[in-house]
């Protein structure tokens, strides 16, 4: 958990998101580490699910690919890789999971295997914090870092549980309805980071329809990160060739870090 | 309220929808004290729906079984299913609540057709989602529901059949769930959703006590219903829970065979997982990937169950069986040259679990939930050439 720390730490924070397995468990490796070289202070991969609510189109097509590809995909496959990419990329590495796998794969395992593993972080986004306990439990005791997920039509009540519990970063949703590209994002979102702020100092990440670097560099100007998934995803959708995909999303990241200088 | 049914249940939701669900239970808890609604929900039930629906004593079934057969005729309802019990409460709890666009989630089209039905009823935007592959098995219903003004939205992906079309669903709410009311078909989904359901279908089975009762001086000894999600399953229970000598007989969908992998048989086949929101009996790869399932009938190809017949299951409070397409559809060929009566087919599973004998003796008093009714089904059992 001092990872996070450290990096939020330093500078603005950019965490790209990439399913696993996409369209392959190497094709992903290989584009990780490229993805840090870019300059991704944070990579958050996402676990394939056959019925993920949350995502729109574009990261569900994406869970289809690596489904395809590989039926049986586990987290015994994508803990092996973190730890052989844990040795060569230095930043730390979060991971979001559809509730039911955990489930099928035991929670109290699933936390054990994470921490071997040298995963920092994970998120579930349908384990609402009424739901948290029994995961949050398991996380403390291997020391991984459980990090909400809160909408910005969350009431003070719940937001107040929601932050208290927060480990690592808190990712707030820049908008409604599920992840995807998004020409605009709500203009609640300032205040309601102050307002995070004010009841604690934990650092938050923006992400859900974050798709040009000018939304990046807005976010900066309020929000320590920035998580962008669907534009990068789309990239492997479109682009057949490999190497070509990795080229192409590195340049979107070393866009988006532009951004950051700015 | 409690959000679970003992290890079932509960709101696995993005937290987006967690104030939208805290609302729905407020305002549920508002109506079931809210004389005016209480009597709107009655009235309505009673002169449109058509409620009660009779209890029909099968005479010539229960002459070849050796047992006393009635059959709850929900296929007498307005629209022809049970479905319509559960739309017309949640259409009027959305007209409370101030939402004017209503959603829905449809399989074999029934839930869509009840909701769409309710909709122009009550003068409220209609959106269905529904599976491709539904879409062309389901064709009339799904002309139905543009008939009565609702917009039905193809879903594509995955199996294209009622699992997508609630993922669908789900995901549509999450964007507007500010002004969208989710009308779920089933007792299925995030807390409160499935008592809310369950309770506008339990009239059901309030009925057959009461008509069981006048008929035959006593409850039922065994009583059977279909299941799919296990809306008119519960409903037609949730009433005898407490009446430990009612035998209640869960008939699920086999599809080819238990054994095949080609079935929706979640209660008997299924594993504790998380679908759609709430923890209950779910049909899963190891690895936990949700598995796509087959039935003959639409409204039972759903690879999750009720979390509450889930507890039932585990409390062994219900017996569970299954029928398989083969045995369904001759089921449907038994009642309609029986008793002069074309069930649906998510029913004609109820019936066939009933026809091979098993879970009763002779002499017994039993109900089966006739559910709904065969039309809309006549292309498939045409092209089964069972007629």
């Amino acid at each position: 958990m001092l990872t996070f720390a450290k990096t939020f730490h330093t500078k603005r924070v950019l965490i790209p998101y990439f399913t696993f397995g996409d369209p392959s468990i190497s094709f992903t490796e290989e584009l990780v580490r490229e993805a840090v070289q870019a300059g991704a202070d944070i990579i958050e991969l996402g676990m394939p699910f056959s019925d993920p609510i949350a995502d729109g189109p574009v990261i569900q097509a994406s869970h289809q690919r690596a489904l395809t590809t590989k039926p049986a995909i586990s987290f015994e496959d994508l803990f092996q890789s973190i730890a052989i990419l844990k040795i060569t990329c230095q930043v730390p590495f979060v991971v979001m999971t559809d509730v039911n796998l955990v489930l099928q794969f035991g929670i109290s395992q699933f936390f054990e295997q994470a921490s071997k593993s040298g995963l920092d972080g994970v998120i579930l986004p349908n384990v609402p914090i009424e739901e948290m306990s029994p995961y949050l439990a398991y996380a403390k005791q291997y020391n991984v870092a459980v990090i909400q997920l809160v909408s910005y039509h969350c009431s003070d009540e719940r937001l107040k549980k929601i932050v208290d519990s927060s480990e690592g970063f808190l990712y707030v949703i820049s908008s409604m309805g599920t992840t995807g590209i998004r020409q605009t994002l709500s203009d609640q979102l300032p205040a309601f980071v102050e307002k995070i702020r004010k009841l604690r100092d934990i650092p938050v990440a923006i992400g859900f329809g974050v798709s040009t670097p000018q939304q990046g560099r807005d976010i900066w100007a309020y929000a320590q990160g920035v998580i962008v998934g669907s534009v990068l995803v789309q990239i492997m959708a479109q682009q057949y060739l490999p190497q070509k995909a990795i080229e192409e999303v590195c340049l979107k990241i070393k866009t988006f870090k532009q951004g950051m200088l700015v | 309220m409690s959000a679970y049914f003992g290890q079932y249940g509960g709101q696995f939701v993005p937290d987006t929808l967690i104030g939208p669900l805290q609302k729905l239970n407020q305002a549920y808890r508002e109506i079931q004290k809210n004389k005016g609604f209480q009597t709107d929900l009655k009235q309505l039930l009673k002169t449109y729906v058509g409620r009660p629906s009779p209890l029909t004593f099968a005479a010539r079934l229960s002459q070849e079984l050796g047992a006393k057969i009635y059959l709850k005729r929900e296929d007498l309802n307005h629209t022809g299913a049970h479905k319509i019990n559960n739309t017309i409460g949640q259409g009027l709890l959305a007209k409370y609540m101030k939402k004017q666009r209503v959603i829905a989630e449809t399989g074999a089209g029934q839930h869509g057709v009840a909701t769409a039905t309710v909709c122009a009823l009550l003068g409220l935007d209609c959106v269905v989602y529904m599976g491709e592959d539904d879409m062309q098995r389901q064709a009339l219903n799904v002309a139905r529901m543009q008939l009565l003004g609702a917009e039905v939205i193809p879903v594509t992906t995955g199996s294209r059949t009622l699992k997508e079309a609630t993922t669908q669903a789900i995901r549509d709410w999450l964007a507007h769930a500010q002004d969208t009311y989710y009308i779920i078909g089933s007792v299925l989904g995030p807390h409160p959703y499935p008592r809310i359901v369950r309770d506008f279908q339990r009239v059901i089975g309030q009925e057959i006590k009461r008509q069981i009762t006048q008929a035959e001086g006593r409850l039922p000894d065994v009583m059977f219903a279909c299941v799919g999600g296990g809306s008119n399953a519960m409903g037609m229970f949730y009433p005898f829970y407490r009446n430990k000598q009612v035998r209640l007989v869960a008939c699920e969908a086999a599809g080819h065979g238990l054994d095949t992998g080609y079935h929706a048989a979640s209660l008997s086949k299924g594993v504790p997982g998380v679908l759609h929101g709430s923890k209950n009996y779910v049909l899963q790869t190891p690895e936990g990937q949700v598995q796509l399932v087959h039935s003959i009938s639409a409204g039972l190809d759903y690879p999750g169950v009720s979390p509450e017949l889930s507890h039932w299951k585990d409390r062994g409070r219900i017996e569970v069986d299954s029928a398989t397409d083969k045995e369904a559809l001759e089921a449907c060929q038994w009642l309609a040259r029986r008793e002069g009566i074309i069930p649906a087919l998510e029913s004609s599973h109820a019936l066939a679990v009933l026809h091979r004998g098993k879970h009763i003796k002779p002499h017994d008093i039993v109900v089966v939930n006739l559910s709904g009714r065969g039309d809309k089904d006549m292309g498939t059992i045409m092209e089964r050439q069972v007629c």
